[in-house]
């Protein structure tokens, strides 16, 4: 698993499984740069989204660098997106080479002082409602909430009123889109962005 | 900066990217020799890639593409002996290239501009079913042939853990117009930095040069993959001179001047926007790029 990563190593801790060392960004046999890191396996499952910290000490421990500052952990992607794009997870190895190599790569970006190349998502629930937004495209308040709530129930029925405001049924307006999105971005998650547009009385944030 | 810093600043500054023209027109050269030598010989000899690019120690300054094109121990498409093997490919090679020899190595040169294309195609024919040692023909000596083993050859340098030093000698080399072979430079550089590739970028330098200043009548190279191959013609009278020369003047302008006069100045812009654009092609790589999050407000 680790073949392209000599340079890492791993070490068990409280039923931990953790992945550490000098994590290379190489392009070929160019060496670029390369990271201190640890990733911590997630332990939900297989193919869920490790914990990665750099504690080399060069990424600062700052929101704006994207690291989540109570802990230190690296927010190497908005989990929505994550399970959006990757809708049967990654392996590890898949995980080290593709968005953690992307995002360690962005980070030595920033570092020189250039912009994150693919973009970021903002902060907390800012970030995960333009995901939402992006997704569902629509920033309408009342039709965004309503798709929303779509995708944070346990079920939905095509002969349901869609509720962009169509008047359409479900069916025959968002239905199709509903279920792809459905497919992909875990329940859990989408109530969870649900609960915190509540909580929050974002309404006028939507807007 | 540290000398460190400095010296790796350098190097990048003379790493080709892989989107980079020569490395493109390699390669493709690369795949027109391929065709090229398909037609002609059928698909049972393989072109590989050897030299600075599989060792790992290219530098811009000073690049080529080696590719060996060995036949198989069996095959006789290309000839009977390994001279005609060489002979044969050469002449396939002038159906679209204007050709040079060059030791055991077809070099390949525009076929009517003044241009030389950077690309070595080296003949050969493995001794045996193993597909690791080959003869070559030494084109310009007067032996019937030659016996190497590229992977050993890549292998031992590629591995030896100080390719970057070697990477700034060939540097220095180039520069100083030096007559030394890279290979002769690169098994100085990996013989007397042995157990050393922990010490730092200049002091591994300062060491192969104070080597060379005090001890050159004494270095003596064996090749890795044959150590009957007589390689006391690459250090020559003349050019252990030249090394030990320009190694003494290389320590006293380290002492005088720094770093910097040895290497000049590194362009830093030059440097950090190589740096940069490799950084955006590995951040956007993936099919779905990601784009990072913060879970604080």
């Amino acid at each position: 698993m680790l073949s392209r990563h000599p340079a890492l190593t791993f070490k068990e801790v409280d039923g931990r499984v953790i992945v550490y060392g000098v994590f290379e960004i190489r392009e070929g046999k160019v060496l670029h740069d390369k990271l201190v890191i640890e990733v911590e396996l997630a332990r939900d499952s297989a193919r869920g989204i490790p914990v990665v910290r750099e504690t080399g000490g060069r990424i600062p421990r700052t929101a704006d660098r994207h690291v989540n500052t109570e802990d230190g952990s690296l927010c190497v992607v908005l989990p929505d997106a994550y399970w959006y794009h990757h809708t049967r997870g990654l392996t590890f190895a898949d995980f080290l080479d593709g968005p953690l190599r992307a995002h360690l790569a962005g980070q030595l970006l920033v570092e020189l002082g250039e912009p994150w190349p693919a973009g970021e998502w903002g902060h907390g629930i800012n970030g995960i409602l333009e995901f939402y937004f992006e997704v569902l495209r629509t920033k309408e308040p009342k039709p965004f909430v309503g798709l929303l709530g779509l995708l944070a129930r346990p079920e939905v029925k095509g002969h349901w009123a869609c509720p962009c405001g169509s008047g359409e049924l479900l069916r025959k307006c968002h239905g199709p889109r509903i279920l792809h999105l459905r497919a992909r971005i875990p329940q859990k998650l989408a109530k969870r962005a649900l609960d915190l547009l509540r909580s929050a009385s974002t309404t006028n944030a939507v807007a | 900066m540290t000398d460190q810093d400095y010296l790796r600043k350098v190097l990048e500054g003379q790493t080709l990217s892989d989107d980079s023209k020569e490395l493109k027109d390699l390669e493709k050269h690369k795949k027109d020799v391929e065709r090229l030598l398909k037609r002609k010989f059928g698909s049972g000899p393989q072109l590989r890639e050897g030299g600075s690019k599989a060792k790992g120690t290219m530098i811009l300054e000073a690049y080529d593409l080696d590719l060996p094109y060995y036949f198989a121990h069996e095959d006789e498409s290309g000839g009977e002996t390994i001279k005609e093997i060489y002979e044969k490919v050469e002449k396939a090679l002038q159906e679209e290239y204007r050709t040079a020899s060059k030791g055991v190595a077809v070099r390949l040169l525009d076929a009517e501009k003044d241009t030389d294309f950077h690309v070595d195609v080296i003949p050969g024919r493995f001794i045996d079913g193993k597909q690791g040692d080959a003869f070559l023909y030494p084109s310009s000596t007067d032996k019937e042939r030659l016996q190497t083993n590229l992977t050993i050859h890549v292998e031992h340098v590629r591995d030896s853990g100080v390719v970057d030093a070697i990477r700034l000698l060939k540097l220095w080399k180039v520069r100083r117009a030096i007559g030394v072979k890279t290979f002769a430079l690169e098994l100085l550089t990996i013989d007397i930095l042995d157990g050393k590739a922990n010490l730092t970028l200049p002091n591994q330098l300062k060491r192969v040069w104070t080597e060379f200043r005090d001890n050159m009548d004494t270095l003596n190279i064996t090749d890795p993959a044959n150590s009957n191959n007589d390689l006391s013609e690459m250090l020559n009278d003349r050019v252990r001179k030249q090394l030990q020369d320009q190694a003494r003047q290389t320590l006293e302008t380290i002492e005088d001047g720094g770093w910097v006069a040895v290497f000049g100045e590194v362009d830093e812009d030059a440097a950090k926007a190589v740096k940069i654009e490799a950084l955006r092609r590995i951040a956007t790589s993936s099919p779905a790029p990601a784009k990072p999050w913060s879970r604080g407000a």
